[in-house]
């Protein structure tokens, strides 16, 4: 008879490890009734045990194998910093955070972190990986104002002020000098004053043959119909309460000419048609794209980071053929392309590229040096190709060139920025500043990647 | 996920998944992988149905495939009709890989592409019929040493360990 006390009577058995080898069916039942245990575990470690070394034994694959390829650099975690000498530094930076109304000279050569909002922005649309190594290291995502910073301002506020003013420029420097900051700068002073914002942090990622495509015979392109998607979702989760603003011009048609839209909806259902279909994600893309040129009410900023990747004349794709796909001849460098020259353009809006020195199968083409007015880095022989649809593509855009140096002020307020956030592996003082400073040349990422990182002793 | 009965694991790229079968090699893996439009990135466990049944339909008689469709593409002028109007076929119908001659074999290198058994067949049909006209190749192979002029002197131990005229592969 069992009762539910019965186990209180019975001789605790002796636990399986101490069991020989040869194991009885009779005491592998009693002790999976006993223990209440998995049964399959249990089952599984006494069969082990019987066959010993003759059964093959599970091989759960090494964490090495269930690696995804991807090496994430990340700083340890809070919970693993049980050690004293570790606890004392943890600090909170206490930044000012970044307001449009203080964007004036005061503000030159001073750190202002990222408001919550334009975090949002850069965790939806992404950064590029140089940022998004200094943003996991910082404490808080932010930046210097410079004075290039206060022009790009400026040339928004233009952009805002007149119906029709357009403007499509590019940030050019040599590699580390701040474009893509400058860039996210730029964003978040246009999110503040009321723009709508469509940033491509990495643009090499829609030529490097990542991400899935198809041939379209419609448009005659390559659709990539999973990077339209994406887009669309981050434009219309960051975008929301402007596009439900705005309404569309004409009627959305079906294939079969019925009306999917019509006029009168707003674009944040235009874009939600894309999102809920993914096949028609690269045509709503283009219709959204098309919405938004031609309409004035407000302003849109089109940011491009790593834009010169586009500009090359083949991509990594491959038709059937097995020819080099160009970048002209996919849907959504084609779009980008389009509206980033003369060809198309919004009626009230900026479009600002920077070009990245960091991924060097990318280069620059000799085509956009030409139409920015760039010094070629050796010289060109009047032997070398260019191709008349990339000029075409790179007509219309204007050289901003952003300074190689910081200055004193703006290097200091950095230095101060990664000293307080318990960068320096040494002690603090004018001399290490004033040495790294010299020795990156006033660079940037070299000040704080090679000097003050890099930085044991003085 | 199993193409054409061999298990390819889901977390490695097509590219380099399909050069598990015998007698394909990178530079065909890539062609193959262009014939479909699978980008390079992509993993063989992201594949759509579609995709797995051309990739096996393809695998499985690389002969019988017909050539890639040519797929005009857009110039830089070039605007889309509307989404309403029906597409029109091509006017001018491209063949890159036009057979020269009647009877030629197809340029096209996936036209031409052998794979496991009938590879294997023809590499031992190529091996007897040197054997048959009694060559200077048939006879060595038969020997089991070098083929190609190699020494036997110091090294020749690959060629003594696979040369033979029923040769594996």
């Amino acid at each position: 008879m069992f009762s539910v006390l019965a186990t209180s009577s019975f001789r605790p058995s002796p636990s399986l490890s101490l069991l020989s080898n040869r194991v009885g069916k009779e005491q592998v039942r009693n002790a999976v009734k006993k223990a209440g245990v998995n049964r399959q575990v249990v089952a599984s470690n006494t069969k082990q045990m019987q066959k010993g070394f003759r059964m093959k034994k599970k091989v759960e694959p090494t964490a090495k194998e269930n690696h995804d390829g991807v090496h994430y650099m990340r700083p340890m975690p809070e919970n693993r910093l049980k050690v004293d000498i570790l606890k004392q530094h943890q600090t909170v930076l206490d930044l000012p955070i970044f307001r449009p109304e203080e964007m004036t000279d005061m503000a030159l050569g001073k750190v202002h972190a990222f408001t919550p909002t334009t975090n949002t922005i850069m965790k939806s649309f992404g950064v590029p990986r140089n940022v998004v190594v200094d943003f996991r290291l910082l404490s808080k995502p932010s930046s210097v104002i410079r004075d290039v910073t206060l022009r790009v301002i400026d040339k928004l506020d233009e952009v805002v002020a007149s119906t029709s003013k357009v403007t499509k420029m590019v940030f050019t420097g040599p590699p580390g000098n701040g474009k893509s900051y400058l860039m996210l700068q730029a964003i978040e002073y246009a999110q503040s004053v009321g723009y709508i914002v469509l940033y491509v942090p990495r643009a090499s990622k829609l030529v490097d043959s990542s991400t899935m495509y198809t041939y379209d015979p419609r448009t005659r392109t390559y659709v990539q119909p999973k990077y339209s998607h994406l887009l669309l979702q981050r434009l219309s989760s960051v975008n929301d309460s402007s596009l439900r603003t705005l309404k569309l011009s004409k009627d959305v048609l079906a294939e079969d000419g019925s009306v999917r839209l019509s006029v009168g909806s707003s674009l944040y259902d235009l874009a939600d048609l894309g999102l809920r279909d993914p096949t028609l994600a690269p045509t709503v893309l283009s219709n959204l794209f098309a919405e938004l040129a031609q309409q004035s009410t407000i302003p849109v900023l089109l940011a491009i980071d790593d834009i010169q990747s586009l500009y090359n004349h083949t991509t990594l794709y491959k038709n059937p053929m097995y020819e080099n796909i160009k970048p002209y001849h996919l849907s959504v460098p084609r779009l980008l392309l389009e509206y980033a020259s003369n060809k198309k353009s919004f009626s009230r809006g900026m479009v600002i590229g920077a070009i990245s020195g960091s991924n060097t199968n990318w280069p620059v083409p000799p085509e956009l040096q030409e139409s920015l007015g760039l010094t070629p880095p050796r010289p060109v022989s009047v032997y070398e190709k260019r191709y008349p649809e990339i000029e075409q593509y790179a007509s219309g855009l204007e050289n901003f060139p952003v300074p190689e140096q910081l200055t004193l002020d703006e290097a200091a307020a950095v230095y101060d920025l990664w000293r307080k956030d318990n960068a320096l592996h040494t002690q603090s003082t004018d001399e290490l500043f004033l040495s790294k400073y010299t020795e990156a040349c006033g660079n940037p990422r070299r000040f704080v990647w090679e000097g003050l990182f890099r930085t044991m002793t003085t | 996920m199993h193409i054409l009965g061999r298990l390819l694991p889901d977390n490695q790229f097509v590219a380099h998944g399909l050069t598990r079968f015998y007698g394909i090699g990178e530079v065909t893996a890539h062609r193959i992988c262009a014939r479909y439009l699978i980008h390079d990135r992509c993993k063989i466990g992201k594949l759509t149905p579609v995709q797995v049944t051309a990739l096996t339909a393809f695998l499985s008689a690389p002969s019988n495939i017909p050539d890639a469709p040519w797929q005009p593409v857009a110039h830089p002028l070039f605007c889309p009709p509307p989404i309403t109007e029906p597409i029109g076929l091509a006017r001018r119908f491209k063949k890159p890989f036009a057979k020269k001659e009647a009877g030629e074999k197809s340029t096209n290198p996936l036209q031409n592409l052998r794979i496991e058994s009938d590879l294997k067949r023809e590499i031992r049909e190529n091996i007897a019929h040197q054997r048959m006209i009694g060559s200077y190749v048939g006879r060595r192979h038969a020997m089991g040493l070098p083929v190609r002029g190699q020494s036997t002197r110091r090294n020749s131990k690959t060629a003594k360990k696979l040369n033979r005229v029923e040769r594996r592969g």
